[in-house]
C-alpha cells in the first residue's frame, strides 16, 4: 500500500513489473503507469503552477522524461516516488519561467477545473483566493505546504523527495501556514 | 496524516480546499504516449554497453489505421504487428515502439537491432484496441489456433491489448479472439484459410 493517503509514492500493486514490460519493449505498458498517477500528480502541479495548462505540460514533460531514463529508476517498485521528483523538478523550472515573465493569477482557471461541480459563487471565489494565496507564497514554501497539508506526506518523506532537511521544511511549512492566515482569514469572514 | 500536534482548523479547511480533485483533458495519456520518442529505448543499463558493439541498428515504421471493427460497436479498434528486435543468446535488446498516435493514423516505429542468427527468431508486438472487451488472446497457426495459449495483456485504460512474442522468419496468419469472437486485423493483408475464413497475414522478416 501506499506510505501516505496522498502521493501514492510507494506501490506494491505491480510497478516493478510494469517498468520490467517497458525495459522489455513493451511500451504500450507504459499507458499503465500514466493511468496509476495522473490524476494525484496532476493536482499536485496544478496547485504548484495556478493553471492546468502549465500544469499538464510539466506533468507530460515529467512523463516523458521518466521514460527516457527508465533504465535508470534505481528502485522501480517505487517509481511513483521517483517519478514525483522529476515533476517536482519541472514545477519548480516552469514556476522559475513563469516568474520571470509575469507573477499574475488568471482568475477563471482554477474554478474552471471544477466546472463539473456545482457549488455557490461564494465558494468558488473562496477557492480563487486560496489559489491566489497560494502563488504569493514563496516557490519552496508552496512546494513544502502542499507536500505536507495537501498531499499528506511526512516530513521524513518530504525530506527524501525534496532533498531538504527535515527542520528546513518544517520552517517553510510553518512560514506558509502564517503567510496563508494572514492573506485568507480577513478574506474568510 | 498532516494533521498530528500541529493541527490547525484553519489551515485544515483550506487544505481541503486544494485537496479537491483536477481533471486533466481526457485525451491527456493518448498525448503522452504519442509523443513517447521511438528513437529512445529505456534500456536497462547492463545491456546498454553489449548494444552499443552490436551490429547496426535499423529503424522501420510501419502504418496503421484506426478502424471501426464490425461486431464491437462500441470500439473503435486498432490493431497491428511489429517487428520488434532480434532475439540473440537469451538477451534480447529492448526494443521501443511508439504508441498509437491521435488523429490521422497511427505510426509505429520499431527501432531494433540486428541478429547475428539469421533463423533467429524476432520478437513481434501485436496490439489491438479494444476498449470494451473482457479478454483478448492472440490466435494464429503458430499456436494451433488455441485461443488459451496466447493471452494479451490490457496494457491501458483505453482498451490497448498486447502481447509480444518471438516468431522465427516466415509467413504466418493470425487473428484476436475477442471475448470468444475471432476478429481480423483490419490494417495487415488478408487472405482465406484453409477454413474458408479470412485471416491476417504477417510476414516476419530479417532486415538488416
Amino acid at each position: 500500500m501506499a506510505i501516505s493517503q496522498g502521493l501514492p509514492l510507494q506501490n506494491d500493486d505491480g510497478d516493478a513489473e510494469i517498468v520490467a514490460r517497458v525495459l522489455a519493449g513493451d511500451t504500450a505498458a507504459y499507458a499503465t503507469l500514466v493511468a496509476r498517477y495522473r490524476d494525484q500528480f496532476a493536482r499536485y502541479a496544478t496547485r504548484m503552477l495556478g493553471n492546468r495548462e502549465d500544469a499538464e505540460e510539466a506533468l507530460q514533460d515529467a512523463f516523458l522524461r521518466a521514460y527516457r531514463s527508465l533504465a535508470k529508476c534505481d528502485d522501480p517498485a517505487r517509481f511513483g516516488s521517483w517519478l514525483f521528483r522529476i515533476l517536482a523538478n519541472r514545477c519548480r523550472t516552469a514556476g522559475t519561467r513563469r516568474g520571470r515573465r509575469e507573477r499574475t493569477f488568471v482568475r477563471d482557471e482554477v474554478a474552471l477545473l471544477d466546472a463539473s461541480e456545482e457549488h455557490p459563487e461564494e465558494q468558488t471565489a473562496w477557492r480563487e483566493e486560496i489559489q491566489r494565496a497560494l502563488l504569493m507564497l514563496e516557490e519552496d514554501q508552496r512546494e513544502a505546504f502542499l507536500l505536507k497539508h495537501v498531499e499528506e506526506l511526512g516530513y521524513e518523506e518530504m525530506a527524501e523527495l525534496t532533498g531538504v532537511g527535515v527542520s528546513a521544511l518544517k520552517m517553510r511549512v510553518k512560514r506558509a501556514c502564517e503567510r496563508l492566515r494572514a492573506l485568507l482569514q480577513e478574506v474568510h469572514r | 496524516m498532516a494533521h498530528d500536534d500541529d493541527f490547525d482548523p484553519f489551515i485544515a479547511e483550506i487544505a481541503r480546499e486544494l485537496k479537491r480533485p483536477v481533471h486533466l483533458d481526457a485525451r491527456f495519456d493518448e498525448r503522452v504516449m504519442a509523443a513517447l520518442d521511438p528513437a529512445v529505448i529505456p534500456m536497462p543499463a547492463r545491456r546498454v554497453a553489449a548494444v552499443a558493439t552490436a551490429r547496426p541498428w535499423y529503424r522501420r515504421t510501419v502504418s496503421f489505421s484506426v478502424t471501426q471493427v464490425a461486431g464491437l460497436a462500441a470500439a473503435a479498434a486498432l490493431a497491428g504487428v511489429v517487428a520488434m528486435g532480434a532475439l540473440s543468446s537469451g538477451d534480447g535488446v529492448a526494443p521501443s515502439v511508439a504508441a498509437a498516435r491521435p488523429d490521422s493514423g497511427i505510426v509505429l516505429q520499431p527501432v531494433a537491432n540486428a541478429a547475428p542468427d539469421a533463423d533467429a527468431p524476432i520478437m513481434q508486438q501485436f496490439l489491438f484496441i479494444a476498449p470494451t472487451a473482457g479478454s483478448v488472446s492472440l490466435v494464429g497457426d503458430f499456436s494451433d489456433w488455441d485461443a488459451a495459449r496466447i493471452p494479451m495483456q490490457r496494457a491501458s485504460e483505453d482498451g490497448a491489448w498486447t502481447v509480444t512474442i518471438p516468431l522465427k522468419p516466415g509467413r504466418y496468419e493470425y487473428q484476436f479472439d475477442v471475448d470468444g469472437k475471432r476478429l481480423t486485423d483490419p490494417t495487415r493483408p488478408q487472405t482465406s484459410s484453409d477454413f474458408g475464413s479470412a485471416n491476417s497475414v504477417v510476414t516476419v522478416e530479417r532486415r538488416d
